[in-house]
């Protein structure tokens, strides 16, 4: 009876591989990236419930979604545990609904972290509906974290709306600051400055970068060279990291090189759409990629993608098969042609299409 | 689409593209990505509301709004300040 369940097992993944087109990819973690940061394996041994063993790795697997929502930010990090950290909610347009299909498909009812990195609307366009959606039908939000620098927008009106009816906890992140998580999982603050008190939402977006055993993942938001810079001068020994979530969707203001010399990613992620009206990732970001032998992956080819860690070696999934190697990325990349903005007609449809 | 709309000049991308956010009774109804240098000069270097008018499906003009830019600033402030508090004042569980 084993054999059977077993096999039916086998053809059903082979099924879904067919269906999904799904791709898979491990990496050990570089021994050297991990030894370099002692600090964390004090903390990840901090296992009071006996989450993790006596070398500070621990049980269980760690999951960061890069949900695919087109030109914009959404991840979604689950803990061994499950517990859940939300860092941004796609673009206005789709109104978080590509983000609560996706959490739903995966049963997950309660977002007990909300991030906005900062208040642009490709960043916080689903908050105020997915704050709607988990506390009127899910669970809740646990609580909202934000820079602390408010947009113009009326999206961005319409997320502390949500948070003021619906009395979600908001808290204001700076450097040096923890996230307060249940389970084994270490999140630092390494952006905003402290007592930031300018207006500028890139310069003050925020950072977070996870431990969990002797993984490392560092996302960065929109932060581009002068909040980078910021970074490499007072966080040097912390920028250090295997998964990186390139910075302003692959954009050329970002993934500068004396940053890139402090993360020495082996893998990073790209979100931004397949046909960028901003060009993208930035064919100098790829080629810098490139240089550098960084497995490269990118939602506009691969979809969603998905980063599985058991603390000590890295698993990457993906929605759609494709290299991930940069120079391949650079050579699928629509042409500069496909790229120029002109002030079109308006003709009462969206300008920026949303991802079906 | 036809109308003098209120809008906000969201973000400039790459120091290039500016990304305009046109709202209708509170809600974002419409983006335009215009070049940035096509922008009144203020609102290209930090963003603001504007009034846009669209004549017979094509863009018109962009006025910047100074006082009402003003305004809504000091309220979204007003509204972040009321709702938050510093992580760091957080009382532990």
């Amino acid at each position: 009876m084993r054999i059977w369940v077993v096999v039916a097992i086998a053809v059903i993944l082979l099924l879904t591989g067919c269906v999904d087109g799904t791709d898979s990819a491990t990496d050990a973690i570089d021994e050297d990236d991990a030894d370099a940061l002692e600090d964390a394996d004090d903390d990840a041994g901090n296992d009071e419930n006996g989450e993790s063993d006596a070398d500070g790795v621990p049980d269980g697997e760690l999951t960061i979604h890069h949900i695919d929502v087109g030109q914009a930010d959404s991840t979604l990090i689950v803990t061994p545990e499950g517990e859940t950290i939300l860092i941004d909610t796609g673009d206005w347009p789709q109104d978080g609904a590509a983000v609560i299909a996706y959490l739903e498909e995966r049963g997950i009812d309660r977002i007990d972290h909300l991030v906005a990195t900062h208040g642009h609307a490709d960043h916080i366009g689903g908050h105020a509906a997915v704050i709607e959606h988990f506390e009127t039908e899910g669970d809740g939000i646990g609580a909202a974290y934000d820079s602390g620098v408010p947009a113009d927008s009326a999206t961005y009106e319409n997320y502390l709306d949500a948070i003021d009816e619906h009395d979600v906890e908001l808290f204001l992140v700076e450097e040096g600051d923890e996230l307060p998580l249940e389970d084994n999982l270490k999140a630092t603050v390494l952006n905003p400055p402290a007592d930031y008190d300018g207006s500028d939402l890139h310069y003050s977006s925020v950072a977070i970068r996870f431990e969990f055993g002797d993984f490392r993942y560092l996302t960065t938001g929109d932060a581009e060279q002068d909040a980078e810079q910021r970074m490499v001068d007072d966080w040097a020994e912390k920028l250090e990291a295997d998964v990186y979530h390139a910075g302003h969707h692959g954009s050329s203001t970002s993934s500068t090189p004396a940053f890139m010399d402090a993360v020495t990613p082996e893998i990073a992620i790209v979100s931004s759409a397949y046909e960028s009206q901003y060009g993208h990732p930035d064919e100098e970001v790829l080629e810098r990629y490139d240089e550098s032998g960084i497995e490269t992956y990118w939602t506009g080819v691969h979809g969603d993608i998905t980063v599985t860690t058991e603390g000590s070696s890295v698993d990457v999934e993906t929605g759609e098969s494709f290299s991930s190697d940069p120079a391949d990325l650079l050579e699928e990349k629509p042409g500069d042609d496909t790229e120029a903005i002109s002030p079109a007609p308006i003709t009462g449809g969206i300008v920026v299409p949303v991802p079906g | 689409m036809d109308g003098t709309y209120t809008a906000v000049v969201d973000r400039i991308v790459d120091g290039e593209n500016a990304v305009i956010l046109l709202e209708e009774d509170g809600e974002v109804i419409e983006q335009l990505d215009i070049p940035a240098d096509q922008l009144p000069a203020p609102v290209q270097e930090d963003g603001g509301v504007v009034a846009v008018t669209v004549q017979e499906g094509a863009l018109e003009s962009i006025e910047y709004l100074p006082e009402t830019t003003q305004k809504r600033r000091q309220s979204a402030q007003r509204k972040l300040d009321r709702l938050s508090k510093p992580l760091s004042d957080r009382d532990e569980e």
